[in-house]
């Protein structure tokens, strides 16, 4: 899953995937102002096929918290 | 409860007295109001649903008589109030304010963007690090906060930027739009920030 959302961010944000990790955020991306956040939070709910709740969202702010949110809110996988 | 010995030591470490005065930004100018401040289009960005859409001002059809009122209740003191000034074009874009409580030297921020040509554009990230080095330097602050609906993304966008983190979550605490939403409260303390300057 990591690796499918650092591709997100990396289209959204319009950088190279070999430039993003887990840390990565708007501290560390120039490119990820407040109109690109949004856009992230929408594509990654379409990425997903998930819908994050505000709850969710305004903890949004690394790789890291993104990752954890997409986790969240996925159906819970079973054998 | 505050005793009275609590209140003249919260008097004596504020600096009572000094006035409100002008900050700077590398782009704009932070000015306090004057009498007379409430232009034409300050009214107009008070009615404006977009503008005051996270707000509770858009419940009340907004004039100068409304705004005055509003503006009375900053006594540059214990609540401080500044329109925002783009410097290169001199262009009066929005305000931003502080709210001190000098007892317990917490000051919440806030603030608005009025002018839209001005969205998606660093203001409010500028602004609001220019009020809290002004709240941490000048004011002696030892925490500042802020907070907003949760459904206001660019607003918690902001609060993240400028390096508040998440402290609490009141639960369904407002309307907006028919439905209840959560309230997000920001915090960054003294010593966070601090950091964050030499880092």
């Amino acid at each position: 899953m990591k690796t499918r959302v650092i591709a997100v961010v990396a289209k959204v944000m319009d950088v190279p995937l070999d430039q993003l990790d887990e840390t990565s955020s708007p501290d560390s991306v120039e490119n990820w102002d407040s109109v690109k956040h949004m856009a992230l939070i929408m594509a990654m709910e379409e990425e997903f096929g998930i819908q994050m709740t505000d709850s969710q969202i305004i903890k949004l702010w690394n790789v890291a918290s993104i990752c954890e949110a997409v986790g969240q809110s996925l159906p819970q996988m079973t054998d | 409860m505050a005793t009275l010995s609590d209140k003249a030591a919260a008097t004596e470490d504020s600096p009572g007295g000094m006035p409100q005065r002008s900050l700077e930004t590398p782009d704009f100018l932070l000015a306090p109001f004057q009498d007379g401040d409430i232009s034409d289009e300050y009214v107009a960005w008070m009615n404006d649903p977009e503008v005051v859409q996270y707000t509770d001002s858009r419940y009340v059809q907004q004039t100068r008589e409304t705004i005055g009122a509003f503006l009375r209740s900053f006594d540059g003191r214990n609540a401080m109030i500044w329109r925002i000034i783009h410097k290169p074009d001199g262009v009066y874009i929005g305000n931003c304010l502080l709210r001190v409580n000098w007892l317990h030297k917490v000051a919440e921020l806030g603030g608005m963007v009025g002018d839209r040509r001005y969205w998606g554009k660093p203001v409010i990230a500028q602004t609001f690090e220019r009020l809290i080095r002004h709240a941490f330097q000048d004011l002696g602050m030892e925490k500042v906060t802020g907070g907003t609906r949760s459904c206001n993304y660019p607003a918690v966008y902001n609060l993240h930027r400028i390096g508040m983190t998440l402290e609490a979550e009141l639960r369904r605490h407002a309307v907006q739009d028919g439905r209840r939403v959560d309230i997000a409260l920001f915090a960054l303390f003294r010593e966070d920030w601090e950091a964050r300057q030499s880092a």
